[in-house]
């Protein structure tokens, strides 16, 4: 038995480990139940916030209370590093400097705006500047990846992605490298477009392989050769070349080169896409799981642009169901956030990048099923690129004006319809119908804001009036502030088989056009489904007509149409315009003559003789020239002095 | 700039040497100069003879010469100093200093600085010639060991983290892949290296006067500054054993799975052949010379020339090679290698890169260009020969190749092949001609490049050091080779900053406690990096002034371009500051100049290290750390343990 001492030693020991480990399991499950659910509540783990990334977090916590010290020091160099063009150096630097603080969003974003915009425009070669734009965009995307739930990282990944591949002045070829990093690198292996002549022991083109390859990738191949003037299949094969080494979607082929490399990781690969969502904002918005075979061949930057911008919708809150442009109060602090841009004008984005995709495909010449007949332009049979298949079409698996500006429109549509911009015929007539006994109460027009800003503010009587004004101000707003009419009316007349067969027709018109085939040219706009198709639309659709942009484009078809005519036909013209002149003149100077539109000016005799040019010059009216059924113009003079001034501008020195 | 190798100050030449010894004859003479002065109060102090160091009478005779003269040749300059300070605080112009004054002012600093040199070196030389390398080795293998003992080669596991991992973080664009991993094993191993070798020479003596070891060493036939070399000798014998190693290791990281691109543009070792640089207008066939243009680039290390614009006078970058090796000469072709910077105006086409125009000709050319130009057409419409040949056989013939219209790209390096024809034409004695060229006045230019932009509204920028000839033979195929050794002689300038850092760091810890050294060395290593805007605060070219005037600006939240009010506060502002940029200016003299050594960019960049840059390298660290040695050997004197047995 041991002495009391070592007893009270041993009682002592025992209620120090009953303690303890009270106090640990009390510990453990208040740290369970307590701490970690409300840690999780408030998104304040680590694993809530973002993506784990240990090596940051190893870096962090080494660094103890020199972050800051360390920050501004990586910042300098990094300063330094691109005042100096280092560019190798920048990037380790901008890496570095976000990894000591990946929960401060700036720092992603003006970095990654600084290696896209800034460094990319520094480098010559397209090539070059491409790489350092994806830089950017992928560093952007890991920040997104470590802050969730941040609209405005989201947005500035559409944005990025948008802007610089699309929007700048090297489009063409970015957008063309773009299509390159969705394709499979070994299928655009330059190496298996070039086969060995046995005849003539020297490299040819493989032209089954070539034409394989303008098959699958026809929207790449026609802006090569449109745009970027490979006129010679060689061409587009040393582009291929040339830019074989692009920021891809793939890993690199195997050494066998026979089977198609997996896809990268997704945070690895190019174009970066969003994940996967259980309730997406718009199901058909492109996720990094979606499978690249099925779009690679008419992917571009607005579409990725489109799916980040989607993304980027869920971390807000809701519309206002009642008040347009406003949103619902935050719920959920750790989901939802309100963006930095006015929260209308960002929800807009995802209908706006698919306006913008339909408008590039009708750019570049992709309307309907009927595709591009690759060697349409050519004449002789040296210059096609496929002699033994003449007529053959490609890219024609959509209908690209319908399907896209369908989409369009309906994402327009939703858009208007969630933020309040679109308001039913009888909701409308209701609250016109309130504000205006409102108004007429209480002495306020129609764009005033009242006394109350608040509806708990207004008197009980005057309550259903106040907030009927009160949405008809806001709704006038805002649709203004968006733009929302012109949008919506031109995706859903854009939409239209009818639409999309007259711009077909422009487009035709204007490469034959530029390939002076002037004759062809005019032909195609008087054919009935262009210039009097056009006319029939801009009649039925009255907020379609009557929109600036669309009278803009109607005078610019208009005035090429002219030139044509005066090109073609001018000689005619101006023997016919001084006969009939001359007879006018005569009738008239008996009779004065009847109002209504007239094709052919009053000119008198002495301006026939003295200056025959003139006669020309005023004499052609066109089609647009006069007024719609409604009797409103189908172009204001306005509108049309905008247009002209525009034209004077860009028309080159000298011409 | 990538592909091209930076050099905003110009590499050291033998003709640099005077100058530099000049320079540091100033400046350590003025140190030693505050030496002896420090020295003379203190032996008023304690009523001690000046010469009480030593017993020899020719000694005290050349050290009490040596202390005359500079305290004579200072005093003289401080005279002649006097008319210049009263003139700047009249503000008044008065008449220039008379060309004797002048020449008096820039030579007494010198002559000053000799003397006091020689009264410091003086005991420091006795010293020195009682040092016995025995004793020396013996310590120094013992400090070896002991760094061996505690381990400190552990810290170096941290260089096998980088080579196991840092591949997975670091995804470079393909042809920056050598020059990024480079930079990666340089600064790893610099960081490794320069913090452990650091570490290790603060503590050393130190502690050994902490755990009184030290009294066992000296109270054997040691002389105390035996100990700070034995020390420095020790650990640099370690940290270069290490080095060597961690090289090796770091080449094979680097040269594993190359893209070719890559190769293409760094895996060298390239010999270049720099010319020197002016900027000219042709007018009426001849060569004017003219500034550069600035596109308004922040940094103005390149300036540029735009693109024809008629009438203007086209602009062309000359670059005058003023010797050419023989060697080349024996080639088909040599290869002239250039990038150049890219500034547009205007879009430009599509997919089409800007063209520049590569005119060469040797100084026996001499204007013959319609003789040229028609010898070719009709060489050309002969149809015999090849272009290639026509344009060696002329080249040969003439001392003229033109490269017309080649497209160029920023951030890549370009190559031109020119024919060696040339170089021999160039190489060819002439005697008429070189009398021709030097009755009429003008220089022999053995071979000039000249080069205009094609483009219009497009701007080309050009630095000295953006066109070069190769003046090895890129054809071997040793380049990784080379390479290879070019990364070994890179580290050499790691090595010279470990001498460095060991260097200060012993001197520092015969005084001060193993922390305070370390912080210190550190500090004065670091600071070196720094030197060029310490040198701008010092002399008040930094925007927005001081350390004070800066802090008032911040309170005040005014802008840096505005002036300040004057009020009290500005002047006391100003006034600190001028204060504070004097001990700046002081301070700077004991800066190392770091990036003098640093030389892992040549290697990046794929540029051969010349013997004359390691002996450069050498010069100046002896040259910094002689003064340090010499401090160090007053110091450890002065330490009450130091006693000669």
């Amino acid at each position: 038995m041991a002495n009391p001492l070592q007893q009270k030693s041993v009682q002592r020991k025992l209620v120090y480990i009953v303690l303890i480990l009270v106090l640990f399991t009390t510990a453990s499950v208040f740290r369970r139940y307590g701490v970690e659910a409300y840690a999780q509540e408030l998104s304040l783990r680590e694993q809530d916030r973002a993506d784990v990334d240990l090596t940051g977090s190893a870096i962090r916590l080494s660094l103890t209370g020199s972050r800051g010290f360390a920050m501004c020091v990586l910042w300098y160099w990094a300063n330094q590093a691109q005042m100096k063009n280092q560019w190798n150096e920048l990037e380790l630097l901008v890496r570095s400097v976000t990894k000591l603080q990946p929960h401060f969003i700036t720092p992603w974003l003006f970095q990654s705006w600084n290696l896209s915009y800034n460094v990319s425009v520094e480098s010559d070669r397209e090539h070059d500047q491409y790489f350092y734009i994806t830089r950017g965009i992928e560093l952007l995307y890991e920040g997104e990846r470590q802050n969730k739930n941040h609209p405005d990282l989201r947005f500035a990944m559409g944005h990025y992605t948008m802007n610089k591949v699309c929007q700048g002045d090297k489009k063409n070829v970015l957008m063309s490298l773009f299509n390159m990093s969705c394709i499979d690198p070994l299928e655009r292996d330059p190496e298996r477009f070039r086969k060995l002549d046995e005849r003539t022991g020297r490299t040819v083109l493989n032209e089954q392989a070539f034409f394989d390859f303008c098959s699958k990738h026809p929207q790449l191949v026609r802006r090569l050769r449109d745009k970027l003037r490979c006129s010679r299949p060689e061409k587009v094969v040393d582009f291929l070349e040339r830019n074989k080494k692009v920021p891809t979607y793939y890993e690199d082929p195997r050494p066998d080169r026979e089977q198609t490399p997996p896809k990268k990781d997704p945070g690895q690969r190019f174009p970066c896409l969003p994940p996967p969502r259980d309730n997406p904002f718009d199901p058909d918005a492109l996720t990094h799981a979606s499978r690249m075979a099925d779009y690679v061949d008419y992917i571009d930057g607005y579409l990725v642009a489109h799916a980040w911008f989607a993304y980027a919708q869920e971390a807000l809150p809701r519309p206002d169901p009642v008040m347009p442009g406003r949103s619902q109060p935050i719920t959920d602090r750790t989901r939802q956030r309100i963006p930095k841009m006015t929260t209308l004008i960002f929800r807009m984005f995802p209908a706006r990048a698919l306006s913008y995709v339909a408008e590039r495909l009708e750019q570049e010449g992709w309307f309907d099923d009927r595709g591009w007949t690759i060697d349409e332009r050519e004449a002789s049979r040296s210059q096609k690129w496929f002699p033994d298949r003449d007529g053959v079409e490609v890219g024609g698996r959509l209908k690209w004006g319908v399907e896209f500006w369908g989409r369009a429109h309906k994402a327009w549509q939703r858009y208007g319809e969630d933020n309040r911009l679109l308001l039913p015929e009888t909701e409308r007539f209701d609250l016109e119908r309130k504000a205006r006994e409102f108004r007429s109460s209480q002495g306020v027009t129609e764009n005033d804001r009242t006394r109350w800003s608040r509806e708990e503010e207004v008197p009980e009587p005057l309550r259903e009036g106040w907030l009927a004004h009160m949405i008809l101000v806001e709704l006038n707003y805002y649709t203004h502030l968006t733009n929302f009419r012109h949008f919506y009316f031109t995706s859903m007349v854009e939409a239209k088989p009818e639409t999309v067969q007259a711009r077909k027709r422009f487009f035709e018109a204007e490469q034959l056009r530029l390939q002076a085939r002037r004759a062809e040219a005019l032909e195609k706009y008087e054919a009935p489904d262009a210039l009097p198709m056009w006319k029939e639309l801009l009649e039925t659709h009255p907020d379609f007509q009557k929109d600036d942009m669309v009278q803009e484009e109607t005078y610019e078809i208009q005035q090429k149409y002219l030139d044509l005519v005066r090109a073609v036909r001018g000689p005619d013209l101006k023997r016919d315009l001084t006969v009939q002149s001359g007879v006018t003149w005569m009738a008239q100077a008996a009779a004065p003559p009847a109002a209504g539109p007239r094709w052919l000016p009053m000119l008198t005799p002495a301006t026939l003789l003295t200056q025959p040019a003139a006669v020309l010059e005023l004499g052609l009216v066109g089609p647009f020239d006069g007024n719609t059924k409604r009797g409103d113009p189908f172009i204001r003079p306005e509108v049309r002095e905008v247009a002209r001034t525009r034209a004077a501008a860009n028309r080159p020195p000298g011409r | 700039m990538f592909a091209a190798l930076t050099l905003e100050r110009d590499p050291l030449k033998f003709e640099d040497l005077p100058a530099m010894f000049l320079f540091w004859v100033q400046d350590a003479g003025g140190f030693a100069a505050a030496g002896l002065a420090v020295y003379m109060l203190y032996a008023l102090a304690v009523r001690r003879r000046l010469t009480a160091w030593t017993d020899s009478g020719l000694y005290r005779s050349i050290f009490l010469f040596a202390l005359l003269g500079a305290a004579a040749s200072y005093a003289l300059l401080g005279v002649l100093q006097v008319p210049d300070l009263l003139r700047s605080l009249s503000s008044s112009a008065g008449a220039p200093p008379s060309p004797w004054r002048v020449a008096l002012q820039q030579a007494l600093p010198t002559v000053g600085g000799a003397f006091a040199l020689l009264g410091v070196g003086l005991p420091f030389l006795d010293g020195v010639r009682r040092l016995r390398w025995r004793r020396i080795w013996a310590l120094a293998r013992l400090s070896f060991k002991e760094a061996i003992r505690r381990r400190v080669l552990w810290a170096f596991a941290a260089l096998l983290v980088v080579f196991l991992f840092a591949g997975w973080f670091i995804d470079t664009k393909p042809e920056h892949q050598v020059r990024t991993y480079v930079s990666l094993v340089s600064l790893t191993m610099a960081i490794l290296l320069l913090t452990v070798a650091a570490f290790l020479a603060s503590f050393s003596i130190p502690t050994d006067i902490r755990s009184q070891t030290i009294h066992t060493v000296l109270t054997k036939p040691v002389e105390p500054f035996e100990v700070v070399v034995g020390r420095f000798l020790g650990y640099t014998m370690l940290m270069t054993l290490i080095l060597v190693v961690a090289s090796g290791l770091s080449l094979l990281y680097v040269l594993r799975g190359i893209d070719p691109d890559a190769a293409e543009e760094s895996l060298k070792a390239r010999v270049p052949l720099y010319g020197e640089l002016f900027f000219a207008r042709e007018e009426g066939g001849r060569l004017i010379r003219d500034q550069g243009e600035s596109v308004g680039r922040e940094w103005e290390y390149r300036s540029y020339i735009p693109g024809p614009s008629p009438p203007s006078p086209t602009k062309y970058a000359v670059w005058d090679f003023f010797s050419l090796p023989s060697r080349l000469a024996d080639r088909d072709t040599v290869r002239c290698e250039y990038t150049f910077d890219i500034f547009r105006t205007t879009k430009g086409r599509d997919d089409t890169p800007v063209a520049c125009t590569f005119l060469f000709e040797t100084w026996r050319f001499r204007g013959r260009q319609a003789e040229y130009n028609n010898e070719r057409n009709r060489l050309r419409q002969e149809g015999k020969l090849s272009i290639r040949d026509i344009d060696a056989q002329l080249a040969e013939k003439y001392g003229y190749y033109e490269a017309a219209s080649v497209p160029i790209a920023d951030y890549h390096t370009l190559h031109v092949d020119i024919p060696a024809s040339l170089i021999r034409n160039a190489l060819e004695p002439d005697p008429a001609a070189r009398q021709e060229l030097e009755s009429a006045g003008q220089p022999i230019v053995p071979l000039r490049v000249r080069v205009r932009c094609e483009d219009r509204t497009q701007y080309v920028g050009m630095a000295k050091y953006d066109l070069y000839l190769r003046a090895d033979d890129h054809t071997t195929g040793a380049d990784k080779l080379w390479f290879s050794w070019n990364f070994f002689k890179g580290a050499v300038g790691l090595w010279c900053w470990l001498c460095l850092v060991i260097g200060l760091a012993v001197a520092l810890s015969t005084y001060l406690s193993g922390v305070i050294s370390f912080l210190c060395a550190g500090f004065l290593f670091l600071a070196g990096f720094f030197q060029d805007f310490i040198q701008k605060l010092a002399m008040g070219m930094t925007v927005g002034g001081g350390p004070m005037e800066s802090m008032l600006r911040l309170l005040r939240g005014t802008n840096l371009v505005v002036p300040l009010e004057d009020t009290a506060a500005t002047r006391v502002a100003l006034g600190s500051d001028n204060v504070s940029r004097l001990v700046l200016r002081c301070f700077l003299y004991v800066l190392p100049d770091v990036d003098r050594f640093a030389l892992s960019d040549y290697v990046a960049e794929g540029f051969s290290i010349s013997v004359v840059q390691l002996f450069f390298n050498l010069l100046l660290l002896i040259g910094y750390l002689l003064p340090w040695a010499v401090l160090a050997y007053y110091l450890m004197r002065s330490r009450e343990i130091a006693g000669p047995t």
